[in-house]
C-alpha cells in the first residue's frame, strides 16, 4: 500500500479499532484536532429564545457540525504528515472552553496499513 | 470625561501587562513542552483497546495526567469579542492544545517504564470560567519490549492545530467588527429612543414621573424642604410668563443645586433642574442664570432630556448584556454611552435650546442682556480642568456666543441693564419674608451658594 502522502483521497478514519478488510501493520501513535468556535451575538439571542420554547438549535448544531469537521480534518491532516495510511479508534469529545464557544476535539491512533 | 478616560487608561495597561505576562507564559509553556517531549522515552500510544500480541506482558497499570491552565485577562477579553462577532478562537486554540501536550506529557511520564499506553481517553472538566482543564487517562502496558529513547514519533503537531495569526491583529479585527455592530445597534436604538422621547407628551412624563421621583431624589435632598437659592431660582423661573415657556410650561419646575465646582446644569425628567453650584459661582447677574434656566427649559421643549435618558439606558442595557460576567469592562463600557448621549445632545440640540434662552429672557426682561455672558466666561476658561466637561459636551462656547448674538441681532432683540445677582437675590430674600429688610441696612451678606438650611 503506497502512503496517502501527497494524494488527494481522504485518508480514512474509523471508530473500530482497525480497518474493516485491512490488516495494520504499524501503530504510529496518538493524533488529534481541535477547533473552538463561536457564533455571532444574534445567533446567541436566537438561541436564547430558543430556549424558552424548545426544539432544536440548528444554529449551533451548525457549530458543532462545523467545529467537528474542521477538528476532524485537522487530526488527519496531523495524521498525513506522520506518514499514516489511516486513522483507528478516533474518539469525539467536547469542552466549555468559554462561556458560548464550543470545542470539539477528535482524537485517534495513527496506522499505516498492510 | 475623566470618569470615562481614567479607568480607560487603567484598564489598557491592565491589559496590556495581561497580554506581556501572557505571552510569557505561553512561550515558557510551549519551551518546557518541546524540551521535556525530547526526554521521553518512545511510548507507543493507542486511543484503542488493542493489546499488541507480539509482545510478553509483564504488568499493566492505570495512568492519568492532568491540568488546569488559566487564561490571561487579554485572552479571555479577546475570546469575549470573538464570540460576540463570531468565528474561531484562534487564542483559545493554542491553549487547548498545549493543554492536552500537557496532559499527555504527564501521563507519560508516570508511566515511565511502560512500553505501550493503550485506551486513551480525554477529558475535559469545567472548574470555572477562564480555565482550561484537561484530564487524560490510560492503561499502562508494562512489557519485554523496551520503549527506544528520543523525541517520539507522533508528537501533536501544534501547526495543525491553531491558526497562526498574531493575537494583537485578532485583537484588532475582533475590537473592530465589535465597535462597528455596537455602534450599529446604538444608532438603531438611538432613533427608536428619539421617536419614543417625543411621542411621550409632557403631561404623560409628569404622571410617570411623578411615581419615581422622590425615590429618585432622595440622595441629592434630606428634606423635601428647598434651600432658599433653591426657592429663588423656581420662583425665577415661575416669574417668567407662562407662554414664553412653549409646551414646557406644564412642568411644575424644581431646582436641585449640587455640590460640585463644575459649571454645569442638566434637565432631569418630570421638571426637575440640577444646577451645579460652580455654575451658580460663574454667574454674575440673573439674567445670565436665566439664560441658563431657560437653556434647560429649551431641551425640555426639544424633549431631549428624555432622548438623553433614553440612550443611556439602551448603552448601559446593551454592555450589561455584552459583558454580563465583567464587572469591571461593565462598569467602564457604562461610561462611555453617557458621554455619548451628552455628545450627542450638543450639536443640534443645544443650539436649539439656546433659542429658548433669548425668548425666554425677552418675555421676562424685555431685552436679552447677557444671555451669552456665561458662554463667554465658559470660553475664556477653556483650558481650566473644571470645565473639561462643559466644553467637551457642548459646542464650543464661543461659537454659541456668537450665534446667540446673530440671533439678538436678526430678531432686532434690544439689550438692557441686567440685574445683579446679590442683588436679586436678597429682594427674593426679602419679599418671601426670610430677612428682615433691615438686615440688608445693617450690610449683612446673603451668599445664594452658602445659604443653605
Amino acid at each position: 500500500m503506497t502512503p496517502t502522502k501527497n494524494t488527494t483521497a481522504p485518508m480514512p478514519a474509523v471508530t473500530v479499532s482497525s480497518i474493516p478488510g485491512r490488516e495494520t501493520s504499524e501503530n504510529i501513535g496518538i493524533v488529534f484536532g481541535s477547533s473552538v468556535r463561536s457564533r455571532n451575538f444574534i445567533f446567541d439571542i436566537f438561541a436564547a429564545f430558543k430556549n424558552l420554547f424548545g426544539g432544536e438549535v440548528r444554529s449551533y448544531t451548525r457549530l458543532l457540525e462545523d467545529a467537528q469537521s474542521e477538528a476532524t480534518s485537522r487530526m488527519l491532516e496531523q495524521a498525513k504528515k506522520l506518514e499514516a495510511d489511516a486513522v483507528v479508534d478516533v474518539h469525539f469529545a467536547t469542552s466549555q472552553v468559554a462561556y458560548k464557544a464550543a470545542e470539539i476535539f477528535a482524537y485517534g491512533t495513527a496506522v499505516r496499513l498492510k | 470625561m475623566e470618569e470615562v478616560i481614567l479607568p480607560g487608561i487603567l484598564l489598557t495597561a491592565l491589559i496590556g501587562i495581561a497580554y506581556l505576562t501572557g505571552r510569557l507564559a505561553d512561550a515558557a509553556h510551549e519551551r518546557a513542552l518541546k524540551r521535556d517531549e525530547a526526554l521521553l522515552p518512545q511510548q507507543v500510544l493507542d486511543s484503542g483497546s488493542n493489546i499488541p500480541g507480539d509482545i510478553t506482558l509483564y504488568d499493566s497499570a492505570l495512568v492519568t495526567g492532568k491540568v488546569v491552565i488559566a487564561e490571561d485577562r487579554f485572552r479571555n477579553l479577546l475570546a469575549r469579542l470573538r464570540i460576540f462577532v463570531g468565528g474561531r478562537l484562534s487564542a483559545h486554540e493554542a491553549s487547548v492544545t498545549r493543554a492536552k501536550r500537557e496532559v499527555l506529557l504527564r501521563m507519560r511520564t508516570n508511566a515511565k517504564g511502560a512500553s505501550h499506553i493503550i485506551g486513551v481517553r480525554f477529558e475535559s472538566a469545567q472548574l470555572r470560567r477562564g480555565m482550561i482543564e484537561m484530564v487524560v487517562s490510560g492503561t499502562a502496558l508494562y512489557t519485554d519490549h523496551r520503549p527506544s529513547g528520543g523525541a517520539p514519533a507522533a508528537l501533536p503537531d501544534e501547526g495543525v492545530n491553531i491558526s497562526h495569526r498574531n493575537l494583537l491583529v485578532e485583537f484588532l479585527s475582533a475590537s473592530t467588527a465589535f465597535l462597528l455592530i455596537c455602534w450599529v445597534i446604538y444608532a438603531a436604538s438611538g432613533m427608536m429612543v428619539e421617536w419614543a422621547s417625543h411621542e411621550i407628551s409632557v403631561e404623560d412624563e409628569i404622571a410617570i414621573w411623578s411615581q419615581l421621583e422622590p425615590e429618585l431624589i432622595n440622595g441629592h435632598r434630606t428634606a423635601d424642604e428647598r434651600s432658599l437659592a433653591e426657592n429663588y431660582l423656581v420662583d425665577l423661573i415661575n416669574s417668567v410668563p407662562k407662554e414664553a415657556l412653549g409646551p414646557a410650561a406644564a412642568y411644575d419646575f424644581d431646582v436641585i443645586i449640587v455640590p460640585d465646582e463644575t459649571p454645569n446644569a442638566a434637565a432631569l425628567p418630570g421638571g426637575l433642574m440640577l444646577v451645579h453650584s460652580g455654575m451658580i459661582d460663574l454667574v454674575e447677574s440673573e439674567n445670565e442664570l436665566l439664560s441658563i434656566l431657560g437653556h434647560e427649559i429649551g431641551h425640555y421643549n426639544g424633549r431631549d432630556h428624555l432622548e438623553g435618558l433614553g440612550r443611556e439606558v439602551v448603552g448601559v442595557a446593551l454592555s450589561a448584556m455584552m459583558f454580563q460576567a465583567d464587572a469591571v469592562l461593565t462598569t467602564w463600557v457604562a461610561g462611555w454611552p453617557k458621554m455619548l448621549s451628552d455628545l450627542d445632545y450638543s450639536r443640534s440640540q443645544e443650539l436649539d435650546a439656546d433659542k429658548w434662552s433669548l425668548k425666554i429672557l425677552m418675555a421676562k426682561y424685555g431685552h436679552v442682556g447677557e444671555v451669552a455672558t456665561t458662554f463667554e466666561k465658559l470660553g475664556q476658561m477653556q483650558g481650566g480642568h473644571s470645565v473639561m466637561d462643559y466644553l467637551a459636551t457642548h459646542p464650543h462656547p464661543q461659537d454659541r456666543v456668537d450665534r446667540l448674538y446673530k440671533m439678538a441681532r436678526e430678531q432686532n432683540l434690544p439689550m438692557g441693564q441686567p440685574i445683579e445677582l446679590q442683588e436679586a437675590f436678597e429682594n427674593f430674600l426679602v419679599r418671601t419674608g426670610e430677612i428682615p429688610a433691615s438686615a440688608l441696612e445693617e450690610g449683612r451678606k446673603f451668599s445664594l451658594t452658602t445659604t443653605k438650611d
